[in-house]
């Protein structure tokens, strides 16, 4: 890793605005009251529910202006203005580099936005007006708001239309899990569905749980609970006890009282970050902070492993606010894509070299949806026939451009896969003395050194899978030394006696 | 025995919140005969600039709680500046544009927040520490009961007392009153209604102020909460009837035994908490609109 590349890291680690993973965890949730309105208004007024988009695109090429254009809608302004900025960075990016290295097929190419900001029917009405527009190839919903109310749309239309940040997938609504949602539709975003799947792989399997306690959000209810009791059900674990908290709850004690009673081994937390360290702080006032797994499996006491939420325990905030009742192996996932600092990513280096600037991490996202969708109309040879350009996304075969490789097909709109996944724990500046000793990686030895804390890439969990997938990144990591790792076994593997983590 | 202590330890805290957010409505309800519902939003702006100048400028903790009770105050006079006065004299009960006026407070204010400061949820020192060196958490027959928490229940209390003093004994409580009473014979005995009125809701943001910094080391601050403390603060207000010092007592501290019994009895409670104090809080409009200790209101012909 370069200066360069570590500045850009401690940068969005040390990011002081909203995550975008909390905001948009907010924006959902502040969204229903709109999202219902919508629903409320369209059974009112059906006619205009519906806009009169065309059974198929084939729309008319641009007059006097040759660029290719994409229609972007996202939060530009109000209160998620941050992540759009972050859009707004990774899309400015992509259409310098790809101008800078020629266009596509001779054309250059450039963006529209529709600001929608957090108003679902104002996303709903730019997505109508970028696809009624002949001059736009396809469009990117870099917001979760108004991709569900558009979906007849973007089917009766055949948008070509990527889901940069909202998970379609995991509720089974993306095709061809589901044969009736728009087959124009592909996604970026990671599945929350598998970011449990690890994390009960990780429980069972690395650290040898067997008795789980989970305590989640109430506004989770319903689809998250049955995700969470598959997936520790299909790893052999035993949910001893099941807790839920309403949004900002001042008062957990009963809650935390129950899980005590349970003596559950590990405690999946789900929740945003303030109430994930209001938690934590009520777990140090039961005495039951978590110091390490063979504690954790002690019978004689409550010292349960944290795990849980990737924008709750993931995030750095949760630690930040929970101070020194934030322990060190507190677990969540993440993804590989996350790591910017790896020197294989290339976009902090092209926004450095064509912006100017830093990034504050999530601008790979909308740099690799605007890379696919005009990469599309390059290998179908049209901007106009959507039809050809869907094909075109499907059958693209591997494509990398800003980091991480990723592959859609027919049968797969998804951009990433279950091999993508890391999982991360909470570390500060110095290990934890251990037996056998684990090591932190060498980004804390480097930028990271003024850091007190911080989420990190643990290495070993899903290494084999991170392997398959991307066998030079991965060597990257274990020759150079990135991320937290635990002392070699003799054959030379990553031992899981870590008592940490 | 826990279950007994973990119960009355989780309805003082919860009840304190409640009791200190419902005050502040009925600070500013007693002189004016509104709701402003921009109180929940002021506890959060009060809690970020405290967490601003503590946090980013470096001030010392007394200091920076000190202004944040200052700029709250301040805070509470814009709100009525600009949500109140231009309404000229109004009948509360007929003209109803200070429901928006005082809602869009809400969202102006956290606009201003989130483009100045952060929106992201951010935590203060707790008072207790910082002023008693008090760190250890006390075990009451198994229940924690953390200096934090005491220091939120005490500090509601003497809160109260205080303000009950303030109305009791002093010679602004007492026109405070009387505007409550009858602002035009208040005005024709020489008070400054309008200075009385933006005094309210000074005190009202003062008293915001001072609950943000005892309940952001335990809950944080961040502006989802807004909404959500204003509703549950309104609903106790309501519930110990609008207006009544001690029906803001009293509904803040039942409304909080409520929720801790709730989760304390039946563990999946917490999933349908909003339906119950929801459907109590219809049930108290529907029965007892006036409240456990508010006066219905007498027109004289």
């Amino acid at each position: 890793m370069n200066d360069r590349q570590l500045y850009d890291f401690l940068l969005r680690q040390k990011n002081p605005d909203v995550s975008r993973r909390y905001f948009f965890k907010w924006l959902t949730k502040a969204g229903v009251g709109g999202m219902s309105a919508l629903t409320l208004a369209n059974m009112a007024f059906p006619g205009c529910a519906q806009s009169n988009l065309p059974e198929v695109g084939l729309i008319k090429p641009p007059a006097g202006n040759d660029e290719l254009l994409i229609g972007v809608v996202g939060a530009f302004t109000g209160i998620g203005a941050f992540v759009g900025r972050i859009t707004e960075r990774g899309i400015d990016t992509a259409v310098r580099r790809i101008n800078a290295t020629g266009g596509v097929g001779g054309r250059k190419v450039n963006w529209l936005k529709g600001d929608a900001g957090t108003d679902t029917a104002l996303a709903r009405q730019k997505f109508t007006e970028f696809a009624q527009d002949p001059r736009v190839a396809g469009i990117i919903f870099a917001t979760p708001l108004g991709i569900n109310e558009s979906r007849q749309d973007i089917k009766r239309g055949n948008v070509p239309t990527i889901s940069t940040f909202a998970d379609l997938f995991s509720s089974g609504r993306l095709f061809p899990e589901d044969p009736d949602a728009p087959r124009s539709i592909f996604q970026f975003a990671i599945p929350g569905s598998w970011t449990i799947d690890i994390i009960a792989r990780y429980t069972r399997e690395d650290r040898g749980y067997s008795k789980i306690g989970i305590l989640y959000l109430a506004l989770l209810a319903g689809d998250f609970e049955k995700t969470v009791r598959g997936a520790a059900a299909k790893y052999g674990l035993d949910v001893v006890a099941t807790e839920v908290f309403q949004l900002n709850a001042t008062e957990l004690g009963p809650q935390l009282q129950r899980l005590r009673s349970s003596n559950c081994e590990a405690l999946w937390i789900y929740g945003l970050p303030n109430d994930t360290a209001n938690i934590v702080k009520g777990l140090a006032g039961l005495g039951a902070s978590y110091i390490d797994t063979p504690t954790a499996k002690d019978p004689s006491s409550w010292h349960p492993h944290l795990m849980g939420d990737p924008a709750g325990l993931g995030e750095r905030q949760w630690a930040v606010l929970a101070g020194e009742d934030a322990k060190v192996g507190t677990a969540s996932a993440y993804h590989l894509g996350g790591l910017l600092y790896l020197p294989e990513f290339k976009l902090a280096g092209w926004m450095q070299e064509y912006l100017g600037i830093s990034g504050t991490g999530g601008e790979d996202g909308p740099a690799d949806s605007y890379y696919t969708l005009v990469k599309a109309v390059e290998d179908a040879g049209t901007a106009t026939d959507r039809d050809k350009v869907v094909n075109a996304i499907e059958t693209g075969g591997e494509r990398s451009f800003s980091g991480l490789g990723f592959n859609f097909t027919a049968q797969r709109h998804l951009a990433r896969s279950q091999d993508d996944q890391v999982m991360v724990t909470f570390e500060r500046n110095t290990p934890e003395k251990t037996d056998p000793p684990y090591q932190l990686g060498k980004e804390w030895s480097q930028g990271l050194a003024g850091v007190p804390f911080n989420p990190t890439h643990l290495v070993r969990p899903n290494l084999e899978a991170n392997k398959r997938r991307y066998p030079e990144i991965v060597a990257t990591i274990l020759k150079d030394g990135y991320g937290t790792q635990c002392t070699k076994e003799p054959d030379g593997t990553l031992s899981k006696r870590c008592k940490v983590h | 025995m826990t279950t007994i202590s973990q119960l009355i330890i989780s309805s003082l805290v919860t009840g304190s919140v409640l009791a200190l957010v419902a005050f502040g409505y009925n600070l500013v309800y007693s002189t004016t005969r509104i709701i402003n519902f921009a109180q929940g939003a002021t506890v959060v702006v009060a809690g970020y600039l405290t967490w601003y100048m503590n946090v980013k400028q470096g001030w010392p903790i007394l200091w920076s709680v000190l202004m944040g009770i200052v700029l709250s105050a301040l805070v509470g006079i814009v709100v009525w500046a600009i949500a109140i006065l231009p309404l000229g004299q109004f009948d509360p009960a007929t003209n109803i544009g200070w429901i928006l006026t005082t809602f869009s407070c809400f969202i102006i204010a956290q606009t201003l927040v989130g483009r100045f400061i952060t929106l992201e949820a951010q935590t203060l020192p707790p008072l207790s520490e910082n002023f008693l060196g008090l760190t250890k958490t006390t075990q009451i027959f198994g229940a924690p009961f953390d200096p934090a928490r005491a220091f939120l229940v005490i500090g509601t209390i003497i809160i109260m007392i205080a303000l009950e003093l303030l109305y009791s004994k002093t010679i602004t409580g007492r026109a405070f009153r009387a505007v409550a009473e009858d602002r035009m014979a208040a005005s024709l005995m020489g008070i400054n209604v309008n200075m009385v009125v933006a005094g309210s809701f000074a005190l009202a943001g003062a008293t915001a102020a001072i609950g943000a910094v005892l309940l952001a080391p335990i809950q944080g601050i961040n502006f989802i909460s807004a909404l959500l403390l204003g509703i549950q603060g309104f609903i106790a207000a309501v519930l110990g009837g609008l207006g009544s010092t001690k029906g803001a007592i009293v509904g803040g501290y039942l409304m909080g035994f409520l929720k801790a019994l709730l989760l304390t009895i039946a563990p999946e409670a917490a999933s349908y908490e909003q339906l119950v104090i929801f459907g109590l809080f219809i049930a108290v409009l529907l029965f007892r609109p006036t409240g456990f200790f508010g006066e219905p209101a007498v027109e004289k012909v």
